[in-house]
């Protein structure tokens, strides 16, 4: 359990880690230039294990520097665009950084072309910006796509793919950048001997041990805005599609609610408003000076699929009330690939302050764009 | 059912006797006295607790015996007020009612008569109108409510040092060979808290079979959390485990008894205390039929906000096997304030097994079913709770409603829970017992 609270002390203190981002310097790249206004933080947790990325979001796409990088007829050159840190060791692509090297204060991250291939750089923080200064570099291969739809600035995002696995997405104007992740084995709960025992008083904060119980049957994507408000979603683990519940994806009629008969229904919990077009989604529902928290259930409707949020979080997955609905908003739907991702939830930065909440189910995946309006 | 003498003393105690109790008719204001028309109502439902002194339920002691004339009628205008009010005896559930073996709830007209003798100045009445004193189970068996155990453990003493407040700690202890000499089905168990059991938060137990390694307790947990058959636990007001004919508990030899203490006292100079906890085993006299389990139905992932006066948290559990339910217990902390258990039938028929619109964690009963509930392969159990963090209950339990809790291991953390006493059936059986 000890591990646990270090790692839960980490999650908690990790967003007032805040560093000077900046360009590295190379011989192609542009000059140096410090970026000090602060970081947007993507964190996912599997299985009690936690990775988070930092970025900067002012590093814009339309700056003539980064264009000259981003453009097809681009030379080589690198760009410092954010921090890695992960509470246990972590596998990109077949790169493994290990635990020591990857907890708080983490790794920095350099976005790096050559030619027509993309990498990412990791070094230990080491508080110089140079990643040929930095001992024990790794380099880890990107998959590279152009879109459709361009975001003004650099965004990272952590994405569950499966029990032990997520997928690192960074986006920055067109270009789309992938690679995939493994976390290494859970830390090992420390148990307690027989006849000793855990001593607390009325005033202890056992916070911790609540977070940490959370975490044994649920999974957790966080988004930190760059005011340091917190989105979080829970989701239970384990949910597969070869579990009971999936096959209503397919079955639902217009207006059922998607039941999760082995699990809690997925729980939103937000510090700042969120406006999804009309709606807006508010803080202190349940307690004044509390961040707003929510149940969130996949209803079908008769052209595609809707977000119900209810006042009820802590609910079974069957135990939809609809007197406590709060609102209901529209989700955009698409049918992916034949991925048997269990189901999961991120939430995607796509800017200083907004998102996107991505809901996915195998095949399936549903999302919709929020601004934060706090 | 059979009822065999075991089964039929638990009804005796714990069921209220309802049969040999219930007048058709209050006793008219004038005409009632305590030991023609009051003291079978008191023998029936409340004697069981009200005594001198003794172990009663699992070690707790009711503040005033009921015993004699002379020890009621100081208490008349007080019992008259409890009963009144439904507030004793205690039985919380408002539904359902004639369907647990343990129900205590007097009828309208035991409580009428209760208010006529009141109404009419107590009075004593014919000593010999009134049915012979009671001699309890226990008073015979040196404490045991079930009869005296076949074979009894008792952990190794532990002292609880000054410093502590809340402590959660667990101990094991092996079931000697001469107690086991070979592997037994047991049909009951009792929990005894032992010296200073006051201050025994609760206490859970299970058997650890020789060849079933269990790790240790994680830190924040029960040590039953992951032995495969618990015991279940004892805490304020829980009773004794007598299982009906047929059902049993297989304690292979060589096994081992997790005792899981949780300890809450307030600290200071002198406050140290020494407990030994016990369990005792009753054999069942022919194997059973069917093997128990222990079910536990639990939400561990809320967050209760500040000063919420009725935050829902839910649970459930859907049915992979038919199985005979036998027993019901709810649990949550200070802040539980109602529970309420359903089952969902796989044709979405609901019924309602326990609803209790006022939780008091004093009083942690376990829910008996007289017959065993069967339940169909698909059914789903809705466990809810509702708690109140508000500055009222607060004050009530000295918390601080300023903070959100969670689930956690103190008095003063909460808990979501519905524990289950159940054993899974052939099909031919469910079909049979529902086709009847």
């Amino acid at each position: 359990m000890r591990s646990c609270r270090h790692w839960r002390f980490v999650l908690v203190f990790g967003v007032g880690f805040l560093t000077q981002f900046g360009e590295a310097p190379s011989a192609q790249a542009p000059a140096d230039v410090a970026l000090s206004t602060g970081l947007v933080q993507s964190e996912l947790t599997l299985t009690a294990r936690t990775a988070r990325v930092k970025f900067a979001p002012a590093l814009q796409a339309a700056d003539p520097n980064h264009q000259r990088l981003l453009s097809p007829s681009s030379e080589d050159g690198r760009v410092h665009v954010g921090q890695l840190e992960s509470t246990v060791s972590l596998t990109l692509s077949d790169v493994e950084v290990t635990a020591d090297s990857l907890s708080s204060p983490g790794h920095d991250l350099w976005l790096e072309r050559r030619g027509e291939n993309w990498q990412l750089q990791l070094g230990a923080i080491n508080g110089i910006s140079e990643p040929e200064t930095t001992t024990d570099l790794s380099t880890v291969p990107l998959t590279h796509s152009v879109r459709t739809t361009a975001s003004p600035t650099f965004t990272a995002a952590l994405i569950p793919t499966a029990a032990d696995t997520g997928r690192l997405l960074l986006q920055w104007g067109v270009d789309q950048w992938t690679v995939d992740f493994r976390f290494g084995d859970p830390p090992v709960r420390e148990r307690r001997a027989p006849g000793t025992g855990d001593s607390r008083t009325r005033e202890d904060d056992t916070s911790s041990i609540s977070r940490g119980k959370r975490l044994d049957e649920r999974n957790e994507t966080q988004l930190v805005l760059l005011d340091g408000s917190r989105l979080s979603v829970l989701f239970f683990k384990e949910l597969d599609i070869s579990g009971p519940d999936f096959p209503q994806i397919a079955t639902a009629g217009d207006g059922m609610l998607v039941q999760l008969t082995t699990g809690a229904v997925t729980r939103l919990k937000t510090e700042t408003p969120l406006q999804f077009g009309e709606t807006t989604v508010d803080t202190d529902n349940l307690a004044p000076g509390f961040a707003g928290a929510y149940g969130l259930w996949l209803k079908r409707a008769e052209r595609g699929w809707r977000l119900v949020f209810t006042h009820e979080p802590d609910v079974w997955g069957t135990q939809h009330d609809p007197a406590f609905d709060a609102a209901e908003i529209e989700l955009a739907y698409s049918h992916a690939d034949s991925s048997a991702r269990p189901f999961g939830v991120s939430i995607q930065p796509t800017g200083t302050d907004r998102g996107r909440l991505v809901l996915h189910w195998g095949p399936h995946e549903w999302s919709a764009d929020f601004i934060a309006a706090g | 059912m059979r009822i065999t003498p075991r089964t039929f003393v638990i009804v005796t105690l714990f069921a209220g006797c309802l049969a040999i109790s219930a007048p058709e008719a209050a006793a008219e204001e004038a005409d009632a006295t305590y030991y023609e028309h009051v003291l079978p109502i008191l023998q029936s439902n409340c004697q069981s607790c009200h005594r001198p002194s003794g172990a009663n339920i699992t070690g707790l002691v009711a503040p005033m015996s009921l015993m004699t004339y002379e020890e009621t009628r100081p208490w008349a205008r007080s019992i008259a007020r409890k009963v009144e009010a439904r507030e004793m005896p205690p039985w919380f559930l408002s539904a359902p009612h004639g369907v647990f073996s343990n129900e205590k709830r007097l009828s309208n007209a035991e409580i009428d008569t209760i208010l006529a003798w009141v109404n009419a100045g107590a009075p004593a009445g014919d000593m010999a109108s009134g049915p012979e004193p009671l001699v309890f189970p226990e008073e015979l068996n040196d404490g045991w409510t079930l009869g005296k155990p076949d074979f009894v453990v008792t952990m190794d003493p532990y002292t609880v040092t000054d410093d502590v407040y809340d402590l959660n700690i667990s101990f094991r202890k092996a079931i000697a060979e001469d107690l086991v000499p070979e592997d037994v089905w047991v049909q009951g168990w009792e929990f005894r808290a032992g010296s200073n059991g006051d201050r025994v938060h609760h206490f859970c137990s299970g058997v650890i079979a020789p060849d079933e390694y269990v790790a240790p307790v994680v830190a924040g947990g029960d040590d039953t959390d992951n032995i495969r058959s618990s015991l279940g636990c004892m805490a304020a007001g829980a009773e004794s485990t007598m299982l009906p004919d047929g059902f049993g508990l297989l304690v292979p030899k060589g096994s081992t008894l997790s005792f899981g203490m949780h300890y809450n006292k307030e600290a200071g100079p002198g406050t140290s205390f020494q407990n030994a906890a016990e369990l005792g085993f009753f054999v069942s006299k022919t194997p059973p039929k069917h093997a128990i389990k222990y079910a536990r139905i639990a939400n561990e992932g809320f967050e209760i906000p500040p000063h919420h006066p009725n935050y829902h948290v839910g649970s459930a559990w859907t049915l992979k096997k038919d199985i005979a339910l036998l027993t019901l217990w709810p649990h949550s902390h200070f802040r539980g304030k109602a529970t309420r258990i359903t089952a969902t039938y796989p044709d979405g028929r609901e019924e309602l097994l326990l609803d209790l619109p006022e939780w008091d964690q004093s009083w942690q009963m376990t829910y008996k079913y007289r017959e065993p509930k069967i339940l169909p392969m698909g059914t789903q159990i809705d466990v809810h709770w509702w708690f109140d963090n508000t500055e009222a209950r607060a004050a009530r339990y000295n918390l601080n409603p300023d903070r959100a809790v969670g689930d956690g291991p103190r008095t003063y953390d909460e808990m979501q829970r519905g524990f289950f006493t159940y054993a899974e059936l052939e099909s031919d059986v469910v079909n049979t017992t529902i086709g009847q």
